[in-house]
C-alpha cells in the first residue's frame, strides 16, 4: 500500500517542472558554494605555507650567525645581536602562531574572516600577540553579509528548497479534489501521508547526503587525514538532520489541513521566526547577558598604564643599546632586566582587562550553547562552524594556546635575563615552537551530538503531532 | 474610481486576522528593534564622547618633552558611530573604532566591535533596517499575492471586469489599497522616529531620515508593483506566492551574498601582512616608478627649504632648523608611500562597494540596503571618509610638531622641550559627516538601480495586468 | 435480501444547523435509489456519511450491515464513490490514474490489459486513457470516476450529482452503466437533481427537505409528470 502511494508520488513529482528548477538550483548552490570555499581554503593554505616557510629561514638564518659570532667570539651590533635575549625575544625570533585548518574548512567560513587565525608572537606585553593578518582582508559589507558557504547554503537556502517542495504535499491533494476518491479507497490518511512523506523523505535524505558529500569533494585529499572522517560523518549527519526537521515541518503543517497558501506562508513565517528572528534575540539576549568590556575604555586604560611604564621603558632600552655596544658588560645587562620588568608591570596592569573580556566571551559562548537549541538554524550555524574548524570553540582554544605559548615565550628569554646570561647557540637550537593541540575528538563529538540531538528532539516532536492528528482524523475535506 | 477600489482591498485586508497577526508581529518587532538601537546608539555615542575627551587629555597633559617626541607619543581618536545607526547599524559593526594618530606611521581604525563577539553575530542583527528591508516586503508578499490571482479564482474578477473598469484602474486602487494599509502601520513609527531624532536636536540628521524614510517608501513601491505583477501573471494563487517568495529569497539572500562574492574576486584584496610588508619595504627602499628613498627625501626637503626661503643657505641655519624641516621632508615622503599602499587598497574597497551597487540591478533589496546605510551613515564611505580626515588630522599634527621643532629648538636641538601650551594649540579633531547631497552622489549608482526598479516594477504590473485572463 | 446501504436514525448537526434530521434509509444489492432535494438539503451530507468523510452526530451508517464509524477501512473496500467532479491526477494518464486507484482498493490482479478493457467498457477510448488527464474533459473524467467503481467491484456505488455538467449522451450513457452494474447486484445511492434520470433507473426516488427525507416511492407506477409534481409539491410550502 506505502509502495503504491509512493509509486504514484515519484511520478507525480518527476512529472513537476518545478521540481527539477528547485533541485537544479539548489545543486548549483551548492557546487558553486563549495567550489569557492575549497578556493579560499587553498589561497589561506598557500599564506600560512609561505608565511611559515619564511619564518623557518629567517630563524636557520638567526642560527647559523650565532653559531659564527660564537665561532669567532664576537658579539654582533646592538640591536641586531642573536646573542641578546632582549632583542631576540621581541624581534628576531619572534613566532608565529597559526590555527591549522581542518579537513573540512571549506565547509563553513565561521568566525575565521574576523578571529585572527595567525598570530605574531614575541615577549612584548599585550602587543606582544598582534595579530600577523595571513588571511585575506575583507570589506566590512563582505563581512556583514557573509560567505556563500556551504554553512549558508545548507542553514538558509535548503530549508527554503524543501519548502517549496513540500509546503503543499497534502493541501494540494485536497484542493484538487483528489484526496476524497483517495479516501474513499479502503486507506487510512495516516497510511496515506506516510506514503507520500516516506518517499518525499527518503528522496530528500539521498538528495542531501550525496550533495553535502559531494560538495566536499575537491577537499577530499584532506579528508583521508586527521579527523576529516569523523567531521565529514558529522557534517553529513547534522545537514540530514536539518533537512529532515524542515520536512517534518511541512508534514506537520499539511496536516493541520490548512489551504496550500496559508501553508506556504507559515513555514516561510516558521523560516523567518528560525533562521532570522530567533538568532536576532538570542543574539542580543547574549550581549545582554554577559557585555564584554569596552574596547574603547580598554585603549585610555592601557594607554594610561602604559605611558608610565613606556617612558621609563623607552628611556631604558635607549640605555640598553647603548650600553650593549661593544660588550656585554654588568650596565647592559642590568638595563635589560628592568626592560623585563618594566614589560611584565605592563602585562600585568592590562592583565585583568584582558581576563575580563576572555572570560565575558566564553561566558557569551557558554549561554549560546544553551540557547543554540532555540532554533534548529543556530545549532547548524554552530555545528558547521564546529565541523569546519571555524567555530568559537576552537578559535577560544587557539587564543588560549597562544597566551600559554606567549607566557612559555616570555619565561624562555626572561629566565636568561634575569640570570645575567646571552643566549647560545643551543638555546637558538632549543626555541619554544608554536603547535596547536586539537581538542579531544570525543569532545568536539558531544557538543555537535548535542546539536544534532537538537534537530531531533523538534523533529520528533513535530512528526508525534503530525501523527496524533493523522490518527485522529480521517476527513479529506 | 480608483478610491473605491482602494477602500475596498484596504477593507478586506484589515479584516483578515492572518494580517493583523502579522502586522501585530512586524510592528513589534520593528519598535523593539528601534528602541533597543535607540538605546544602544546612545551607548556607544556616550562612551565614545567620553573616551575621547579622555584621549585629549592624555595629549594635553603629556607634559614637557620634544614636539617630535609628542607625535611618536601621538593620541587616539575614536570613530563616533553613525548618525542614524540606531535605524541602520549597517557596516559598522565589522569596522575599526580606534585610530592611534603618531609619527611615521599611518594606521587603520582597530576594534571592530564584531571582533569580541560569538558566532551568533552572523546571522545579522536584527536592526529596524533588517527589519524593513526583509520582514516588510515578506508582510507585502503575504498581503498581495492573491490580490488578483484570488479574485480570478473567486470569480469576483469576471464580474469587477464585466463592469468595464480599467484595468489600470483597478490596478492602481490595489496598489493603494497595499500602500495604504503599510503606511497605516508605518507611518506613525516613522513619525516616532523622526520626533525623537527632531527632539535630540540634530536637523542635518533630521534631513538624512527624511531622505532615508522616502527611500523606503520607494523599495516599499517596489515590491508592492512586483507583487501585484506576479499576481496577475500567475495561474493560480500558489503559483503567484510561490514565485514571490523565491524572488524574496535570490533577492534578499542569495544576491548580496553572490555579489559580494564576486566583488571580492574581481577586486582581491591583499592580506593585512602583505600590506604591512609592502608599506615596510617600500618605505626603506622607495616608490616603484619613483626616486630611491634618499633622493626622494631629499628634493622633497629642498622643496621645503625653498618653500622657507632658504634655498643654498643651508649652512647659516641653525642645526635644529634643518632637522625639524628634514624631519618633515621624511614624514611627507611617508605619506606619499601611505598614499600609494594604503589608498590603493582602500580604492579596492570603495570598488567592491560599487560592485554591490551595480549589483542591485538583479536586487532592489540591495540598492536600499546600501543607500539605508548610506543615509544612516554606517557605510564604507563614511568609515572612509573618517580615516581620510583622521589622517589629514595627523598629517597636519605631525608637520606642525615638527615645524614648531624646526623654529624654536635652536641651539637646543634634541634637547628642546616643548609644554603645553603647544599642545593645546592643536585643535581636537573632530569627524564631519558628509551633507546628505554628497551622500546621495556617492550613492548615485544605488539610487539609479532603485529607480530603475520603480519603474521597471510598475511597468510590468500595469502591462500585465492589461493582458491578464480574466477566466 | 440484505441492505449494503443502511443509515439508522443518522443524524449531523454543524453547530446549531441541522444538516441531517435522524436519517432512516435502506438500500438493498441491485437497488438504485435516487435522492432529489434542494440546495442545501442534506444530500451530500448524507453520501460524506456514508463515506465516513464526516462523523455522524448520532445514529448510525452502515455498509453491508458495517458501522461506517468503527469499520472506517473494512466499509471502504465495499464502496465505490464519484462525486460531482472526479479530480484526478493531471499529470498522470487515465490509464495510470485508475491503476493507481484501483491498486489503494486492493484489485492489483486486474493488470494493465484489464484497465483499458474497463476503461473501454465505461466509454473511454483507449488512445484516450493513455493521455494525461490534464487534456481531459470534464465528461472524459467521470468515466475514469464511473471504471474506478467497476474495478473495484464495489458493493455499493454513492454518487453525488455525477451527472450534472454531462451532456446528453454522456448521461445516458452514464445511466447504462449504471443499469449495467445494478444487474450485477451493486446497491446504488445517487444524490441529483435531475428528476427525468431519477424516474429512468431509481427503483426508488427519496425526496429531501431541510436534512430529512419528506417523501420516499417507488417509481414504478410513477410518471416524469407526476414526480416532478410531488417534488414541486414537497418544496412548496
Ligand atoms: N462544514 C459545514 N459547516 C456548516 N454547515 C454545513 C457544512 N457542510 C454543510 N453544511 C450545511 O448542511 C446543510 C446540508 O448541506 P449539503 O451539502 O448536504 O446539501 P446538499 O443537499 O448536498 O446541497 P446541494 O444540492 O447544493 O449540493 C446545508 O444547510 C449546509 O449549509
Ligand atoms: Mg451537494
Amino acid at each position: 500500500m506505502l509502495w503504491t502511494v509512493a509509486r504514484i508520488e515519484i511520478k507525480n513529482l518527476l512529472a513537476e517542472t518545478s521540481v527539477w528548477l528547485v533541485a537544479v538550483l539548489l545543486a548549483a548552490a551548492v557546487a558553486y558554494a563549495g567550489w569557492t570555499g575549497s578556493r579560499a581554503v587553498a589561497v589561506d593554505r598557500q599564506a600560512a605555507v609561505s608565511a611559515l616557510t619564511e619564518q623557518d629561514s629567517r630563524l636557520k638564518a638567526l642560527h647559523a650567525r650565532m653559531l659564527r659570532s660564537e665561532a669567532i667570539g664576537q658579539a654582533a651590533q646592538s640591536g641586531d645581536d642573536p646573542a641578546d635575549p632582549v632583542v631576540v625575544g621581541r624581534e628576531l625570533a619572534a613566532q608565529l602562531a597559526i590555527l591549522p585548518l581542518s579537513p573540512l574548512a571549506a565547509v563553513a567560513v565561521g568566525q575565521r574572516d574576523l578571529a585572527s587565525a595567525s598570530v605574531r608572537i614575541t615577549t612584548d606585553g599585550p602587543q606582544g600577540r598582534t595579530s600577523s593578518g595571513e588571511t585575506a582582508l575583507a570589506g566590512p559589507t563582505r563581512l556583514m553579509t557573509g560567505a556563500f558557504d556551504l554553512a549558508f547554503v545548507f542553514m538558509s537556502l535548503l530549508p527554503l528548497v524543501i519548502i517549496v517542495l513540500t509546503y503543499d504535499l497534502l493541501s494540494s491533494e485536497r484542493e484538487r479534489g483528489t484526496l476524497a476518491l483517495v479516501l474513499a479507497q479502503p486507506v487510512s490518511l495516516a497510511t496515506f501521508v506516510l506514503g507520500k512523506a516516506l518517499l518525499r523523505g527518503v528522496l530528500l535524505c539521498g538528495v542531501t547526503v550525496v550533495l553535502a558529500a559531494l560538495a566536499t569533494l575537491p577537499s577530499a585529499p584532506d579528508l583521508m587525514t586527521g579527523d576529516g572522517a569523523l567531521h565529514l560523518g558529522l557534517y553529513v549527519a547534522v545537514v540530514v538532520g536539518y533537512a529532515l526537521f524542515w520536512f517534518a515541518a511541512a508534514v506537520a503543517i499539511n496536516v493541520a489541513g490548512f489551504s496550500s497558501a496559508t501553508n506556504a506562508l507559515a513555514l516561510v513565517g516558521l523560516w523567518l521566526a528560525l533562521v532570522v528572528v530567533m538568532p536576532g534575540m538570542v543574539q542580543v539576549a547574549v550581549q545582554v547577558a554577559h557585555p564584554p568590556p569596552s574596547r574603547v575604555e580598554l585603549v585610555n586604560l592601557t594607554r594610561a598604564a602604559a605611558s608610565e611604564i613606556e617612558a621609563e621603558l623607552s628611556a631604558l632600552q635607549g640605555e640598553h643599546s647603548a650600553a650593549v655596544q661593544g660588550t656585554a658588560d654588568d650596565s647592559a645587562l642590568a638595563a635589560a632586566k628592568r626592560i623585563v620588568v618594566a614589560q611584565e608591570a605592563l602585562e600585568h596592569r592590562a592583565a585583568p582587562v584582558m581576563i575580563a573580556f576572555a572570560t565575558q566571551l566564553a561566558a557569551q559562548q557558554a549561554l549560546l550553547d544553551t540557547l543554540r537549541f532555540l532554533s534548529p538554524a543556530i545549532v547548524v550555524h554552530e555545528a558547521m562552524g564546529e565541523v569546519a574548524g571555524s567555530g568559537a570553540h576552537r578559535l577560544q582554544q587557539f587564543a588560549s594556546q597562544v597566551d600559554a605559548f606567549q607566557a612559555r615565550w616570555r619565561a624562555f628569554f626572561f629566565a636568561r635575563v634575569r640570570a645575567h646570561q646571552r643566549l647560545t647557540s643551543a638555546d637558538h637550537a632549543a626555541l619554544p615552537r608554536f603547535v596547536f593541540r586539537e581538542e579531544p575528538r570525543a569532545t568536539l563529538g558531544w557538543r555537535v551530538g548535542a546539536g544534532l540531538l537538537g534537530l531531533l528532539v523538534p523533529t520528533l516532536l513535530l512528526v508525534s503531532f503530525a501523527a496524533i492528528v493523522l490518527r485522529r482524523s480521517s476527513r479529506p475535506a | 474610481m480608483i478610491r473605491v477600489v482602494a477602500v475596498k482591498e484596504l477593507r478586506e485586508l484589515l479584516r483578515d486576522g492572518r494580517f493583523r497577526l502579522a502586522a501585530a508581529v512586524v510592528l513589534g518587532l520593528l519598535l523593539a528593534a528601534l528602541v533597543f538601537g535607540w538605546r544602544h546608539a546612545q551607548a556607544v555615542k556616550a562612551e565614545r564622547t567620553a573616551a575621547q575627551s579622555i584621549a585629549r587629555a592624555a595629549w594635553t597633559g603629556q607634559g614637557d618633552k620634544n614636539p617630535h617626541i609628542a607625535a611618536h607619543y601621538g593620541m587616539y581618536v575614536f570613530k563616533p558611530a553613525g548618525v542614524l545607526a540606531f535605524v541602520d547599524p549597517g557596516a559598522d559593526p565589522y569596522l575599526g573604532v580606534t585610530l592611534k594618530l603618531e609619527a611615521h606611521k599611518q594606521q587603520l581604525p582597530q576594534d571592530a566591535p564584531a571582533q569580541d563577539g560569538t558566532a551568533i553575530d552572523r546571522f545579522g542583527q536584527l536592526s529596524a533596517a533588517a527589519v524593513l528591508q526583509l520582514l516588510v516586503p515578506l508582510l507585502i508578499i503575504a498581503l498581495g499575492f492573491a490580490s488578483w490571482s484570488g479574485e480570478r479564482e473567486r470569480g469576483t474578477l469576471r464580474q469587477l471586469a464585466a463592469t468595464g473598469v480599467l484595468p489600470r484602474r483597478l490596478l492602481a486602487g490595489k496598489a493603494l489599497g497595499l500602500a495604504l494599509t503599510l503606511a497605516l502601520l508605518l507611518v506613525p513609527v516613522a513619525l516616532v522616529a523622526t520626533a525623537t531624532v527632531v527632539a535630540a536636536g540634530e536637523s542635518a540628521t533630521a534631513a538624512r531620515l527624511a531622505v532615508l524614510l522616502g527611500a523606503y517608501a520607494a523599495y516599499f513601491g517596489v515590491i508592492i508593483a512586483v507583487t501585484l505583477a506576479a499576481s496577475a501573471w500567475a495561474q493560480s494563487s500558489r503559483a503567484a506566492l510561490v514565485a514571490l517568495l523565491g524572488f524574496w529569497c535570490v533577492t534578499t539572500l542569495v544576491v548580496p551574498r553572490l555579489a559580494s562574492d564576486a566583488a571580492g574576486r574581481l577586486l582581491p584584496l591583499p592580506t593585512a601582512a602583505a600590506l604591512a610588508q609592502a608599506v615596510h619595504s617600500t618605505l626603506a627602499t622607495g616608490l616603484p616608478n619613483g626616486l630611491p628613498r634618499e633622493e626622494h627625501i631629499d628634493t622633497l626637503s629642498k622643496a621645503l627649504l625653498a618653500k622657507h626661503g632658504f634655498a643654498g643657505a643651508e649652512t647659516m641655519m641653525d642645526d635644529a632648523l634643518l632637522q625639524g624641516l628634514e624631519l618633515q621632508a621624511e614624514a611627507e615622503y611617508e605619506n606619499a608611500v601611505f598614499d600609494h599602499h594604503v589608498g590603493a587598497v582602500m580604492t579596492s574597497m570603495a570598488h567592491q562597494e560599487q560592485v554591490g551597487q551595480w549589483a542591485a540591478i538583479a536586487s532592489p533589496m540591495l540598492a536600499i540596503r546600501l543607500l539605508s546605510m548610506a543615509l544612516a551613515g554606517t557605510d564604507f564611505d563614511h568609515h572612509r571618509a573618517f580615516g581620510r580626515q583622521a589622517e589629514a588630522y595627523r598629517r597636519g599634527l605631525v608637520g606642525a610638531m615638527n615645524d614648531d621643532f624646526a623654529r624654536n629648538a635652536g641651539a637646543a636641538g634634541w634637547q628642546y622641550k616643548a609644554n603645553r601650551k603647544l599642545w593645546h594649540q592643536a585643535v581636537p579633531f573632530a569627524y564631519r559627516p558628509a551633507a546628505v547631497d554628497q551622500v546621495l552622489r556617492d550613492q548615485q549608482v544605488a539610487l539609479a538601480m532603485l529607480a530603475l526598479w520603480a519603474v521597471g516594477a510598475t511597468l510590468a504590473a500595469v502591462l500585465v495586468s492589461r493582458r491578464m485572463q480574466v477566466l | 435480501m440484505a441492505a449494503v446501504l443502511e443509515a439508522i436514525a443518522l443524524r449531523k448537526t454543524y453547530g446549531d444547523v441541522v444538516a441531517l434530521h435522524g436519517l432512516d434509509l435502506s438500500i438493498e444489492a441491485g437497488e438504485i435509489f435516487c435522492l432529489l432535494g434542494a440546495n442545501g438539503a442534506g444530500k451530500t451530507t448524507t453520501i460524506q456519511l456514508f463515506l465516513g468523510f464526516i462523523a455522524p452526530s448520532a445514529g448510525s451508517a452502515r455498509i453491508v450491515g458495517l458501522d461506517v464509524a468503527t469499520h472506517a477501512l473494512q466499509t471502504k473496500q465495499s464502496i465505490a464513490y464519484i462525486p460531482e467532479n472526479v479530480m484526478l491526477y493531471p499529470n498522470l494518464t487515465g490509464i495510470e490514474n485508475l491503476e493507481f486507484f484501483t491498486t489503494l482498493a486492493g484489485r492489483r490482479a486486474i493488470g494493465r490489459a484489464g484497465l483499458v478493457e474497463i476503461l473501454t467498457r465505461a466509454g473511454l477510448a483507449a488512445d484516450a486513457a493513455g493521455r494525461r488527464v490534464s487534456g481531459y474533459s470534464k465528461g472524459m473524467r467521470q468515466k475514469v470516476g464511473i471504471a474506478m467503481a467497476m474495478a473495484k467491484g464495489a458493493r455499493a456505488l454513492l454518487l453525488d450529482e455525477p451527472t450534472s455538467g454531462l451532456d446528453p449522451k454522456g448521461s445516458n450513457e452514464f445511466s447504462r452503466l449504471l443499469q449495467s452494474m445494478s444487474a450485477d447486484g451493486v446497491g446504488v445511492l445517487m444524490a441529483t437533481h435531475d428528476i427525468f434520470r431519477s424516474k429512468e433507473i431509481g427503483a426508488r426516488v427519496g425526496i429531501m427537505k431541510h436534512g430529512q427525507l419528506v417523501a420516499c416511492m417507488g417509481t414504478e407506477d410513477l410518471s416524469h409528470r407526476d414526480l416532478e409534481r410531488i417534488y414541486l409539491e414537497h418544496m412548496h410550502d
